[in-house]
């Protein structure tokens, strides 16, 4: 799990575990998604935060709900 | 707008810049226009046949097109673009109050008074802009 700090808030994601569990590279997603692969590695490690359409897509793509992905978590 | 389209369009300005750009060397070469319209016009022609001929290979190349629309559409890419912009703005309104008070202290008042005068147009400027913005939602 990475953390993306934004003001108080942090948001959790788990796209590198669910990469890894589908078999595909970065740049695959990042190709997939129509961003590059720098993207994904700054979302990855939690120093950039997706804007919604990008989470959308990225939970579209790995066929789960957007709060499976980003988990968002107040005061933590 | 498709991303292949707008390259196209974009294939059209740099034809007309190479236009424009001829026009106004053979009227400089013809005595109509004056000396600086000569520099004007190759820089014009020049810049604009150099990418018309880079737009020109990315379009026959199908993979340089993919790479190059995700490049210019990528979200992270535009933060950073957008991001540089706002430091540039920071940056030089700093650096134009510090050159108005250096200005001033050596007595180039004229300069400084330029360069004030810069400062509260790009503030303007500035203030128009957020209006818009705000208004547009």
């Amino acid at each position: 799990m990475f953390y993306i700090l934004e003001g108080d808030d942090f948001l959790k994601n788990r796209i590198r575990e669910l990469r890894k569990a589908m078999g595909i590279t970065q740049d695959e997603l990042a190709r997939s998604l129509g961003v590059t692969r720098q993207t994904i590695i700054a979302i990855e490690k939690g120093t950039y935060c997706a804007s919604l359409p990008l989470a959308h897509k990225i939970a579209a793509f790995f066929g789960e709900s957007i709060e499976n992905v980003f988990i968002f978590e107040e005061d933590q | 707008m498709e991303f292949k389209k707008k390259m196209k369009i974009n294939m059209i300005y740099y034809a007309l810049l190479v236009v424009i750009g001829a026009a106004l060397a053979v009227l400089q070469f013809t005595g109509y226009m004056p000396e600086v319209f000569l520099s004007f016009g190759c820089a014009y022609a020049a810049c604009g046949l150099a990418m018309l001929i880079k737009n020109g290979r990315i379009l026959s190349d199908p993979e340089k097109l993919k790479k190059l629309e995700i490049e210019s559409t990528d979200e992270r890419n535009i933060m950073i673009y957008n991001k540089a912009i706002r430091w540039a703005y920071l940056i030089f309104v700093y650096a134009a109050a510090a050159a108005i008070m250096i200005l001033e202290f050596v007595g180039m008042k004229e300069a400084a008074v330029t360069v004030a005068l810069t400062l509260c147009a790009l503030f303007v400027l500035y203030i128009i802009c957020y209006a818009v913005l705000k208004a547009k939602g």
